[in-house]
């Protein structure tokens, strides 16, 4: 896995013509954006904020897609379990 | 992959999964029961017309082939696939409905299937966030 990783990200530089250390920097920056919609999306599932809070800070887009990723693994543990 | 008696995957789907390093790339090689099928351009676009749901080729591909073989269970991950199967007609599942499968029926044991689980959140490209997984292994632990 790390090898596949170091070797990306050798890819991106070589196609962005940046050096490693901005690429990383960037997917830093993202990263944390991304755990941060992450920890309101988990705020909201369970029950902590509500949906309007919710997508005041993260956009519908993103709370439907957590609602509808939430329902099928939800119908998944069912039917694995019971079905 | 002992869940299921025969596993087929399009050609597409083999392609972008057997990828060095990729996660799941030495069990699907590896694996007895899978098959890879190709699916015909007309075929897929038959399919295709049938839906209302833009998808990427393997996924396309996949349903081409449910559609072909008349299979019970059509396997994605993906959330429009999932919907576009559905319209289809045919029962869908994912990566946790396959891991839960696996435990109730004793081919892992829980700390492998909680394992499993986690893997989705923190190696799979999936989108499912850390408390959904929770609710996964919460209602498992019950079982």
């Amino acid at each position: 896995m790390e090898d596949v990783v170091l070797r990306e990200l050798e890819t991106l530089a070589k196609e962005r013509k940046e050096d490693v250390a901005t690429i990383i920097a960037n997917a830093v920056k993202i990263g944390i954006e991304k755990i941060r919609q992450e920890t309101i999306l988990e705020r909201y599932l369970k029950k902590l904020i509500t949906r309007e809070e919710a997508i005041k800070l993260v956009g519908t887009e993103l709370v439907k897609l957590a609602e509808r990723q939430r329902d099928a693994v939800l119908e998944d543990v069912e039917w694995g379990l019971h079905g | 992959m002992k869940v299921f008696t025969k596993i087929y995957i399009p050609e597409r789907v083999y392609e972008e999964v057997c990828v060095e390093g990729m996660p799941g790339e030495r069990e699907v090689r590896s694996t007895e029961n899978i098959e890879v099928l190709s699916v015909s351009k007309e075929e897929i676009e038959k399919v295709s017309n049938k839906i209302d749901l833009k998808l990427d080729d393997g996924e396309l591909q996949a349903l081409t082939l449910c559609n072909r073989l008349k299979v019970e269970i059509f396997l994605t991950d993906d959330l429009d696939a999932r919907d576009a199967g559905k319209q289809l007609g045919f029962e869908v599942h994912g990566s946790v409905g396959v891991i839960a499968r696996a435990y109730r029926e004793g081919s892992i044991d829980l700390k492998r299937t909680k394992r499993a689980l986690e893997d989705l959140y923190s190696i799979s490209k999936l989108f499912v966030t850390k408390a959904i997984i929770e609710d996964a292994i919460k209602e498992l632990e019950m079982f």
